[in-house]
Formats: structure tokens, C-alpha cells, sequence
């Protein structure tokens, strides 16, 4: 039992107040702390910085303190733009400069895999910020409340089978796949053919927990050429067991709901954004019930829906 | 009349039952702000209105009471009802009325997956579509549906009838769509009488096949495809 959440705003909107995304999830990730606080995240969209810049989100499953992602830092292969430390997670944005993208990613992995953290995430567009514990431990380290733009997704995670560390945590992301993050509530059945699947078709996975199959999987699917929404439908049909989802790509919001509705979803729609949480007490939070112009329901069984940004 | 904010589901709880037993004949609630559990287990006839929307369980295990809930709900909306009366002004979440046992539901909105599940008996109306899977196993009772059902309508359905206007996506194992009857007509001009609108006609009933009560070699089939 984990909570999600998920936030769009119209460009107009977005412009006029700018917190929104940030303060939107925090209320929201607090009030689904009732369906778990092993960990926390979000995955933002964030206002895009210089071209040719690229932002590691790192973890460790180990201790970790401030003097050892100095040293880190200190090391890093290219040069540093902005950094956020937190409690075994650091994201920091860098150039890339003359590097590929590969190489760059390469020579970061291999700096940081002596003080024992690993890249989970890589982004241009997004920023994904994760940390043990309920959201409050999240806002200690990250300013989740000033950075988001547009939209976001949020994850409160109760975990079930995999491990509780931040290499496990969601958002999760697809190994080397710029900007794509998901936050799953649920169980996919399939998990072991799928990976098996995944992985001798190239994806790498770097955690146990069954919903890095479904980032994985979409990653592939997209990576084959398909859109968000016809990767999500597809998912639908070749995830087996229980899910909600909701995806961040560079551009583009989407939601997905397993054909059974085993696990609960609710969207709100209002005339300037849409709010999306597994239960109606986090969007409660953040928009007034009461308000005739709101239509909250669940989507449907096996239902897909996919929100892209103009321009 | 009861604020809900800055308040424990317990202590809401509470203050109703206390409320009850002060007798009090109508509770309002204000703000419940999606909380869940809201009202389960009170046996008394009194009326409780909620203003604003309600999370998992609302008034679950209830005998009675006459509810009216001014806003959406969450899932098990009514869950293990035994009597009494229950309105939702918006849409519901999954499973709707579960295991009712008596008394009446109505929503005027859609419900999600599952609306009807196990119902044994009772009435629930959804003014608006149902979701996947509704009316599973429904041993008694009756379902009215004026608007859509997704797939698995009726799905191995024991006894009781759903009453649908709208469109079905696809019905459940052994369950058949039937004509109606003179009776029916008279059951729902009675029980769509305080809904607005005249959805008497355009109605169809689905009722059990009876297949799946008594297994038959023959019919393996269709038991493999049965949940």
C-alpha cells in the first residue's frame, strides 16, 4: 500500500503561481502518509536551465554523511552548476560540455561507486528528489515547495517486498532514459518474465523492486518508438497484477490504471489544473471540495490518460 | 453538528456516537475532507448529513440511519449497510454498496469498479455509469443503473436483478438480459420515483443464467471462464 500523487497546472496557471507544483504535493505526500512512510519522493518538472546541462539524482542504500558527498562532489567530472545534499541522496545538476552524454554518465558512475552511491535517476527536464522517512525528513534536504514548475508526481511508499532504501524508493526511473519517472502503487505479478524480458532486450536494472519493471518497461516501449500514451496502453495489456501509475516525462503527465481498478485512484478536474492522489483525503487537501467547478472521480479500469505541455 | 477538521476519525466517531446518544435526531458533519471510516456501525434512526466529500467506508455497518452525503465518496461507500437510506450527491470510488444487506443507496453521479459486489439485498441506484465487474456475485437484491456499465456486468451472479438503461460494454459469465416484467415496471416507477427524470421504459433487466449453481460436465466451459 503506497500513495501517489500528481499535479498539472495550465501553462497560464503554472505562470501566475509559480509554487504550486512543490506546494501542491508536499499537502498532498503529508496526508498520503497514512498508507506508508518508509520513504518519500517527488519528481518535478523544473523551469529548464542552460542548454547542455544534466541532472544526476544519486543514492546510496548505505549510511552516508555530508563529509562523504563533499569528497564526492570534490570529484565530480564535470562542472557543477547547483547540488541539493541530502541524508544519502544528492542531485546535482552539472555541464556537460564537450562530454557525450554516455561518457559523462559513465565517468559520474564510476566516481561515485567508491563512496558507495549509484545514479538513479537522469534528467534534463525533471528533478527527482527521494529520502528515507515521512515528507518532512524530504523537506530537511530538498526545497521541493520552490522548485516545481507545470507538474509533478509524489510517492509515499509502504514497502512491501523489495528493500527500504533510497536505491528502492520512488520516484523510480529508467536506467539511462532522460526524464522518465513513475510512481506505482501496486504489485505487477509478472515481474520476474518481465525483467527477464527487459533485460535481454538492454534495460538494466538496478533495484529488486518490482515497479522499476514498469519504468523499465515503458522506457523500452518508448525507446521502440512508441508515445507515452501508447506505452501506457500497452501496459495495461502486458503488466500482469495490480497498479496505479502515474508518469513525468519530459513534457507529458500520464496516468494508468490496471484493468482489474485494484488499486485506488482519484482525479480531480478543475477548469485550470488536475490533481490526481490515491485517495480523495490528499486532494481534499489541496483543492476545495465544495467548489461546483471540480469533477472528482476514478478513472476507470484499464483507463490511460496523457497530459502534454503546448510548445 | 460536528467540524471535522483537526480531528481524529475516532474522535468524529465519537461525537457522533455521543451525539446519538444525547438523542439527537439530525448530525451534520462539516468538512470531512475525505476522511475515511466516517460514521460506520451507528444502529439508531437518525439522519446524518454530510457536507463535503468522504473517503473509504462511509457510514459502513449502518442500520436505520438516513444519510445524505453532499459531495463524493471513496470506496466501500455504505459497505455491510443492513437498512436505513444513503445519497451521494457526487461519484463514488469501488465498491459501491458491498455486501448490502438491506435499505437503499443511491448515487446520483458514477460509480467505480465493483458498484454492487455481493449485494444481498437492498436496493442500490446509480444514476450515472457503473464500472467494471459490477453486480460480482450478487446473491439478492436489486441493482438500477440508468446510465453505462463497463465489462463483467452481473459476473456470476447467484440471484437478484440489475436494472440498466444504458449501454453494457460486455455482460458477466452467466449472466442474461431479460425482458421486463409488469412487476419490474411497477418496482422501478417505485424506486425511481424521488430521482428525477423518466427512466421507466428504456430499461432492461439482467438476471442469473443459473448455470454456475449446480456444476455440469457439459458446462466446464463456462466454469473455467468464471472467476
Amino acid at each position: 500500500m503506497c500513495g501517489i500523487a500528481g499535479v498539472w497546472v495550465t501553462k497560464e496557471q503554472a505562470e501566475a503561481t509559480p509554487k504550486t507544483i512543490g506546494e501542491s504535493l508536499v499537502k498532498m505526500l503529508s496526508v498520503l502518509q497514512n498508507r506508508g512512510k518508509d520513504s518519500t519522493g517527488v519528481a518535478l518538472r523544473v523551469t529548464r536551465a542552460e542548454e547542455e546541462t544534466i541532472r544526476y539524482t544519486l543514492a546510496t542504500a548505505a549510511d552516508s554523511n555530508v563529509e562523504i558527498s563533499t569528497t564526492m562532489l570534490n570529484a565530480w567530472p564535470s562542472r557543477i552548476i547547483t547540488k541539493w545534499q541530502g541524508r544519502g541522496v544528492l542531485v546535482v545538476e552539472c555541464e556537460l560540455g564537450d562530454l557525450s552524454l554516455e561518457y559523462l554518465t559513465t565517468r559520474v558512475g564510476q566516481t561515485i561507486k567508491h563512496f558507495g552511491y549509484q545514479i538513479v535517476s537522469i534528467n534534463r527536464n525533471l528533478a527527482v528528489f527521494r529520502s528515507l522517512g515521512n515528507v518532512a525528513e524530504l523537506l530537511r534536504s530538498f526545497p521541493i515547495e520552490t522548485l516545481g514548475v507545470h507538474y509533478g508526481i509524489g510517492h509515499a511508499r509502504l514497502a512491501t517486498e523489495s528493500r527500504v532504501d533510497l536505491v528502492h524508493g520512488q520516484p523510480l526511473s529508467a536506467n539511462n532514459h532522460l526524464d522518465l519517472s513513475i510512481v506505482h502503487n501496486g504489485h505487477i505479478t509478472n515481474y520476474e518474465k518481465l525483467r527477464r524480458r527487459l533485460e535481454q532486450r538492454g534495460m538494466n536494472f538496478i533495484t529488486a523492486n518490482d515497479s522499476e519493471a514498469v519504468s523499465l518497461y515503458l522506457a523500452w516501449r518508448i525507446k521502440e518508438g512508441y508515445s507515452l500514451r501508447e506505452a501506457l496502453e500497452a501496459a495495461t495489456v502486458e503488466l500482469d497484477g495490480s497498479f496505479s501509475l502515474i508518469v513525468a516525462t519530459s513534457n507529458e503527465l500520464g496516468v494508468a490504471r490496471d484493468k482489474y481498478a485494484f488499486k485506488p485512484l482519484v482525479l480531480a478536474e478543475l477548469p485550470d489544473r488536475f490533481v490526481i492522489a490515491s485517495e480523495i483525503c490528499a486532494i481534499s487537501a489541496v483543492v476545495e471540495s465544495r467548489d461546483p467547478s471540480v469533477v472528482m472521480q476514478e478513472p476507470k479500469a484499464g483507463e490511460v490518460r496523457v497530459w502534454e505541455m503546448a510548445g | 453538528m460536528i467540524d471535522c477538521r483537526n480531528k481524529s476519525v475516532r474522535q468524529v466517531n465519537h461525537l457522533i456516537k455521543v451525539s446519538v446518544e444525547d438523542g439527537n435526531r439530525c448530525i451534520e458533519l462539516l468538512s470531512p475532507r475525505g476522511m475515511h471510516n466516517l460514521g460506520v456501525g451507528i444502529t439508531t434512526d437518525v439522519d446524518l448529513v454530510i457536507k463535503g466529500d468522504v473517503g473509504h467506508y462511509c457510514v459502513a455497518m449502518t442500520d436505520q440511519m438516513t444519510t445524505r452525503i453532499h459531495g463524493n465518496a471513496g470506496w466501500g461507500l455504505a459497505e455491510n449497510m443492513m437498512g436505513g437510506k444513503v445519497s451521494v450527491s457526487g461519484n463514488v470510488g469501488n465498491a459501491a454498496a458491498a455486501s448490502l444487506r438491506g435499505g437503499e443507496v443511491i448515487v446520483k453521479g458514477n460509480a467505480g469498479a465493483r458498484a454492487g459486489i455481493a449485494v444481498k439485498g437492498g436496493l442500490l441506484i446509480v444514476l450515472g455509469s457503473v464500472g467494471y465487474m459490477s453486480g460480482f456475485m450478487m446473491q439478492k437484491g436489486a441493482l438500477i443503473i440508468a446510465g453505462d456499465a463497463e465489462e463483467g456486468l452481473g459476473d456470476s451472479m447467484y440471484a437478484g436483478a440489475i436494472y440498466i438503461a444504458g449501454a453494457v460494454a460486455q455482460l458477466g459469465n452467466d449472466a442474461v438480459e431479460v425482458g421486463l416484467s409488469d412487476d419490474d415496471e411497477v418496482f422501478l416507477e417505485t424506486a425511481l420515483a424521488s430521482c428525477e427524470g423518466a427512466w421507466g421504459s428504456r430499461f432492461r433487466k439482467v438476471i442469473s443464467g443459473g448455470m454456475l449453481h449446480t456444476f455440469d460436465q457439459k458446462e466446464y466451459a463456462v466454469w473455467k471462464n468464471a472467476l
